[in-house]
């Protein structure tokens, strides 16, 4: 499905990851240990060193200029190489609203860090009645004399607790369609007001809070392009990070992985020859699966570089990808056993594979929640099909 | 290599005329279950006609110069109109038999291949590979054993017959005319209305000039054929269920239940969102499938082909199984079309490997289908 170009190219990216990628890195990664702030600040400034780590920005906001497909391929390789992946609200979600919507004055003061990976950044779009129905926003932002006051609570704010700033939806206007009266504005997370308590999800592990903004003031500044046009921005950016969405390449490393634990000589010895046929099975069920992903992938890729519509296709990449990784981790919890529910607390820096499929298989529960749960995907997806 | 099937003008084309042709004299119906509608022999000289015979083959050699994905794209075509009858092995077989072996048996068919006048269908051993044997005399060639049912047997005029080696003999690629009286021949009607064929062998001594390519060679042909021929029920399988699934979606705008469409149900929105998947994994696989074939390896395009294969039991028998149910009794009628569809992807599923068979070739443990770079 590559061209000789393309596998050039996907020669030369592996050779200079298995240059700059610490080993520490790579280990934490293959060990699904959460990584701290300077453990992803480390390696987003190699990437940056290197030019790399904003892939699929544009040229003129510092990206390396390559095609959808040189994305793909470099994405692969990231992957193959237990290289952690880069921060998402920064790369993948705040830097596309500034370029595409914020003003010069933005662009110049907030891109230059996440190009970097000094600074972080955070999600405050959910809230504790506003999850998948995200037009019933009520966090509100009210003209002061200055500026804005942004008042609130903010749910499942992922990474909240090493942002430096958060992308926040608030109402503007109260008094017209829900979607219609909605704005972005950047927060500083050490803005008086500004409260973040720690969620601890079901793996043990702390990487959600809420995060309450009591009276925040912000400049006038602070509003992303014009008043009242947040919901627009945001259904923009999800359109255009769904093979993101699709974790493809993270999906196909950790089956690899998931084979070489089903050939592990200890938990081989404890499988009855039926299971052994059962779980064969099951793995080339995934293959198949795996295969149908990459491949419809690579045609919204192949649409984005010709300028076609991949039209709704582009929307089952969601619903497919997660599923998949959810799929993925059942099956280690099978092949593992016994091992998979013994001596399972948190994962450590000492943690042990079994430990790392359970922290996985128990975060991966999230993925068909997140970014609008796989029942919105799919009443988006009969839209589609159904022409209403 | 196509990374999408809108990339190539010619390929529109290809598939536009053919989508025009079965729409204005093949359109599906169930009155014409049971009688025939248009004689075999004039069908075939249509499709040669609209040049499908032999498609892949070059002009010199009779045929249009079509590329693999161009054959393909009319297979699916074939698959949405639900023929009875299939194409396959006139459009790829025999193609790539004359053209990857050089012999004269089948270079003296081609001629009457691209004019509709020959017709072949591609036979396999039953179950395992020793239920056809080829046993080398003094003076001939011994047939003995069992075909697995060949795919629109009943209307062929010859047969590619394919004997993979044992431990004793080598392979051999086999053609002989279906008229030969020799072999004990059952045909029957396929569970998706099309016919299939079995012949019993004994003691059947070839004529002369029956072998096409023998030894390491046939083995080798026998692969790419058997690769064909799986990824053509690939692509009658996406036809079939494109068309199942178009056909279910228009019917859930139109019929009400409740005061209201039956689209707008939440439960029914869901499962044809499933269905929509299904659709788009098995031709994202079909596209990775079909261009396995121009730019990958033997044991690569191998595997492509199985992935494709195995999802059409694993999620397109499925995926039209979710279509019969949102749409209710009219669907399990035998005057309606879907239940239609999903008999021949039934079958289709039986043919040239189960679904178990072609899990097996995929299942690899530690090998990674990356492109080493």
């Amino acid at each position: 499905m590559f061209t000789a170009e393309e596998d050039t190219f996907r020669r030369d990216v592996r050779k200079k990851i298995q240059a700059i990628l610490p080993d520490y890195l790579a280990e934490k990664t293959r060990n699904s240990i959460h990584l701290s702030r300077e453990d992803m600040a480390c390696w987003n400034k190699i990437l940056h060193e290197n030019g790399w780590s904003v892939h699929h920005w544009p040229e003129a906001y510092g990206g390396p200029g390559w095609s959808p497909i040189q994305r793909y391929i470099f994405e692969s390789e990231i992957a193959n190489a237990d290289a952690p992946p880069t921060s998402v609200f920064g790369v993948y979600l705040v830097g596309p609203t500034i370029f595409t919507f914020g003003s010069d004055a933005q662009k110049d003061r907030y891109l230059p860090g996440i190009r970097s990976g000094e600074t972080f950044w955070c999600q405050g779009y959910s809230e504790p009645n506003a999850g998948s129905d995200l037009a019933s926003v009520r966090t509100k932002a009210e003209r002061s004399d200055d500026g804005w006051i942004i008042h609130g609570e903010k749910a499942w704010t992922t990474e909240g607790q090493f942002a430096d700033f958060m992308i926040c939806l608030a109402r503007t206007d109260p008094d017209t369609k829900p979607q219609r009266g909605l704005s972005a504005f950047i927060i500083p997370m050490d803005t008086p007001g500004v409260e973040l308590r720690p969620v601890i999800t079901m793996d043990g592990a702390h990487s959600v809070n809420s995060v309450f903004l009591d009276n925040v003031r912000v400049p006038e500044d602070a509003l992303i392009g014009e008043e009242n046009l947040g919901w627009t921005y945001t259904k923009f950016l999800l359109n255009h990070e769904r093979t993101n969405n699709a974790q493809v390449h993270r999906s196909r490393r950790e089956f690899e992985r998931l084979k070489e634990l089903f050939v592990d000589p200890e938990l081989q010895h404890t499988r009855s020859k039926q299971e052994e046929l059962v779980i064969q099975h099951r793995i080339s069920c995934i293959e198949v699966e795996l295969r149908a992903l990459e491949g419809t992938v690579l045609r919204v890729l192949a649409d984005e570089t010709d300028g076609r519509d991949p039209g709704a296709k582009s929307s089952i990449l969601k619903v497919m990808g997660s599923t998949l990784q959810q799929t993925i981790t059942e099956l280690a919890m099978d092949i593992l056993g016994e091992s998979a529910v013994f001596d399972a607390g948190p994962a450590t820096n000492n943690v042990t594979n079994a430990q790392s499929w359970v922290e996985k298989h128990l975060f991966r529960r999230v993925v068909t929640i997140y970014a609008g749960t796989n029942e919105i995907q799919k009443t988006i997806i009969a839209r589609t099909i159904f022409g209403n | 290599m196509r990374r999408s099937s809108d990339e190539i003008e010619v390929d529109h084309l290809v598939q536009s005329s053919a989508t025009k042709f079965f729409e204005n004299e093949r359109a599906w119906s169930s009155a014409d279950l049971n009688t025939a509608k248009t004689n075999l022999a004039d069908s075939w000289q249509e499709y040669a006609s609209m040049g499908w015979l032999g498609m892949g083959l070059s002009e010199e050699l009779g045929g249009i110069g079509g590329d693999i994905h161009q054959c393909m794209l009319v297979l699916e075509e074939a698959g949405k109109a639900m023929l009875p009858d299939s194409l396959l092995a006139d459009m790829l077989l025999a193609p790539h038999l004359a053209t990857s072996t050089g012999s004269d048996t089948i270079a003296a068919l081609i001629p009457d291949l691209t004019t509709g006048k020959v017709r072949f269908s591609f036979a396999l051993p039953a179950g395992t590979i020793g239920n056809l044997n080829l046993r080398k005399t003094e003076s001939s060639h011994i047939l003995n054993g069992r075909t697995a049912i060949i795919l629109s047997g009943a209307s062929t005029t010859h047969w590619i017959i394919a004997i993979p080696a044992n431990e004793k003999e080598d392979a051999a690629i086999v053609i002989l005319e279906a008229n030969w009286d020799t072999a004990a021949r059952k045909d029957a009607q396929l569970m998706s209305g099309g016919s299939g064929t079995i012949l019993t062998f004994e003691n059947f001594v070839l004529p002369g000039n029956a072998i096409v390519v023998a030894g390491q060679t046939a083995s080798a042909c026998i692969d790419d054929l058997l690769d064909l021929a799986t990824a053509g029920i690939v692509s009658d399988s996406l036809g079939t269920y494109s068309q199942g699934f178009n056909l279910t979606i228009d019917y859930l705008n139109i019929r009400k239940q409740f005061g209201k469409p039956l689209s707008s149900f939440q439960a029914v929105q869901h499962l044809m969102a499933d269905s929509y998947c299904a659709l788009e994994g098995l031709r994202s696989l079909h596209l990775a499938m079909v261009s396995a074939f121009s730019s990958a390896s033997q044991e690569v395009r191998h595997q492509t082909v199985a992935a494709a294969k195995a999802y059409i039991g694993t999620h397109s028998l499925p995926g039209i199984a979710n279509c019969i149910q949102v749409s209710g009794g009219i669907a399990i009628t035998d005057e309606y079309q879907l239940g239609h569809i999903f008999k021949r992807l039934q079958t289709n599923v039986a043919f040239f490997g189960s679904t178990e068979t072609h899990l097996e070739t995929l299942y690899a443990p530690q090998s990674t289908p990356v492109p080493s770079a």
